[in-house]
This record gives C-alpha cells, sequence and structure tokens, in this order.
C-alpha cells in the first residue's frame, strides 16, 4: 500500500487536534498492517472483473463509504470512503474468501473505519465514545458537518480516501 | 490449547484467528460478550480455552463487561485475558486491567506484537518444549 504523490489536503481548522500528518499516519497504519501486500483470494465466479465496476469507468455510482461517530467533548465522524470493487477486494483479503457477501463488505470496510475512528478519538478531548459503524453504499454526503481533515491512500491501485469531520 | 477470540467484526475474528492459528492455537469465536460466556459455559472444563482476546466495542455486551463477568465465575480463573481493541487512552487501559485484563494490545497491531504479548503472557505454544 503506498499513499498518493499528492499532499494530503487539509481542509478546514483542526478543533478535533486531528492534523493531516496524524490522519495520514493512523490510515497508513491501518492499511498496512490489515491489507498489506499478500494472497488474495480470486473474485468468485459471480463477481465481476475489475474493469466491469472499476468507479473510474462509472464514477459516482459505485462508491461505498463507512463512518463511525466519535461522540463526547468533541464531536464528529471519521469516514472510508472508496469503490465497492476495491471494498470488495478488501473483504476478500481479510475474510480470505473468494465471494463476498453485502455483510462480508459491510463487516469490513466498517471494521476499518472502526479501528482508523479508535485511533482517531485517542487524539480529540476526552472524555469521548465510539460509536458503532454504519456502511452505505454511495459517496459520503456530510449534511452539516464541517470537514477537519482528509488523506487518500492508492491501495492495490485503488483510490481510498479517510477523512475526519466535525459536527456542526 | 484453545483460545476464543471474540470481535463482532468477522474480519477481525479472521485475522485475529489467523495469527493464533499460526501460533498453534486451536480457535473459538464470538461475536460479542454474551456469545462469548455462552461458547464458555457450553465447554467441558477439559475443554475451556486458555486465553481469550476481548475486542472492547460490540453489540450486546461490550468486551468490558465480558472481563468483568468473567473474572466472577470461578471455573473461569485460570482463563487469560488480553484485550484487543482501538481503545488507546491511558485510562481505558487501566480500566480494562483493573477490571481483570492481563494484557491489552492495540489495533492495529502487527503478527510480532501478538507474538510479543503472547510471549509475555507464556502462552506461545510454538516457543514451548514439550
Amino acid at each position: 500500500m503506498t499513499t498518493t504523490d499528492a499532499p494530503a489536503d487539509a481542509l478546514g481548522s483542526t478543533p478535533a487536534a486531528v492534523s493531516v500528518e496524524d490522519l495520514q499516519q493512523i490510515a497508513d497504519d491501518v492499511w498496512a498492517t490489515f491489507l498489506d501486500a499478500g494472497d488474495v483470494p480470486p473474485p468468485g465466479d459471480d463477481a465481476g472483473t475489475d474493469a466491469e465496476t472499476d468507479p473510474e469507468t462509472d464514477p459516482g455510482t459505485d462508491a461505498v463509504h463507512s463512518a463511525i461517530a466519535v461522540l463526547g467533548s468533541w464531536e464528529g465522524q471519521v469516514v472510508v470512503e472508496c469503490s465497492r470493487t476495491a471494498a470488495e477486494r478488501m473483504a476478500r483479503q481479510m475474510l480470505m474468501v473468494t465471494d463476498v457477501t453485502p455483510a462480508d463488505l459491510d463487516d469490513t470496510v466498517g471494521e476499518l473505519v472502526n479501528v482508523v475512528g479508535g485511533n482517531v478519538k485517542s487524539l480529540v478531548p476526552a472524555p469521548s465514545s465510539l460509536g458503532l459503524p454504519v456502511t452505505e453504499a454511495g459517496r459520503w454526503v456530510a449534511g452539516g458537518a464541517a470537514p477537519v481533515c482528509s488523506v487518500h491512500l492508492d491501495w492495490a491501485g485503488h483510490p481510498v480516501t479517510v477523512s475526519v469531520w466535525s459536527a456542526a | 490449547m484453545r483460545a476464543l477470540v471474540i470481535d463482532d467484526s468477522r474480519a477481525m475474528r479472521m485475522m485475529i484467528g489467523r495469527l493464533l492459528t499460526q501460533q498453534g492455537f486451536e480457535i473459538l469465536q464470538a461475536g460479542d460478550g454474551q456469545e462469548a460466556l455462552d461458547v464458555l459455559g457450553a465447554c467441558e472444563p477439559h475443554e475451556l480455552p486458555v486465553l481469550c482476546t476481548v475486542d472492547w466495542n460490540m453489540p450486546v455486551m461490550d468486551g468490558l463487561t465480558f472481563v468483568q463477568s468473567a473474572r466472577k465465575r470461578t471455573e473461569l480463573r485460570d482463563l487469560t485475558l488480553m484485550m484487543v481493541t482501538t481503545e488507546s487512552e491511558n485510562h481505558q487501559v487501566v480500566r480494562a486491567l483493573a477490571a481483570g485484563a492481563h494484557e491489552y494490545l492495540i489495533k492495529p497491531f502487527t503478527a510480532e506484537a501478538m507474538a510479543d504479548k503472547l510471549d509475555l503472557l507464556g502462552l506461545d505454544p510454538s516457543r514451548r518444549v514439550a
């Protein structure tokens, strides 16, 4: 797993005391630990090929995101967003399965945002607690949340965005 | 030796299970603290695991409540409890250890970190002399 060449972008002020560098370190550690190069079972017969489902050929319609709430003295959301193709590959690698069910996909992306969120939580003012991850199809819709920071990963050729948002 | 992996994420149970299998453990799984107590309750004394890895944030029964419950049961007095969680603040570590957890491993963790913890606990089958 490598990060993109472009610098991570600071999207606004950092009232949560979470810097781009912090988030980059957390995301790099999580992906390197759980999803570094290793055996990835091939897709099952029911799965489409990357080319058929890659979001770059069909932007906006094939995204998956998982969000987890940080509650307490500071409140906000931590979000992981990627293509469904990337999420399915992550699930195949973490679960060592060839066919990925929707539950597998929810579980895998949800656990990734859970681990990132837990590490982000340690950086914000205490006391704070973590909610349970919610994984949904489509791109993350911020609503009234304010961007804190965001980093972009390039995992196995798939773009992955990890971001922190402050509650309005 | 058997180990019970308690985590609400199947992906995490699989990952921890693979690491422990590589260390020589036979793996049991539970998706929350209550299910873990049920699994342990169904074991004959000679079938009980020697190790539980315990996530903190889980539905139904969280990991801290599981540790407190397990510590009250005399039949589980030999069970080694290792928190494996994203809860990394010092006060949370102190709470878990005070409740009866023996070790604490923060996610994300490497295979080497897990092996080191097992070694500290004297639970690394691969390093045991038969």
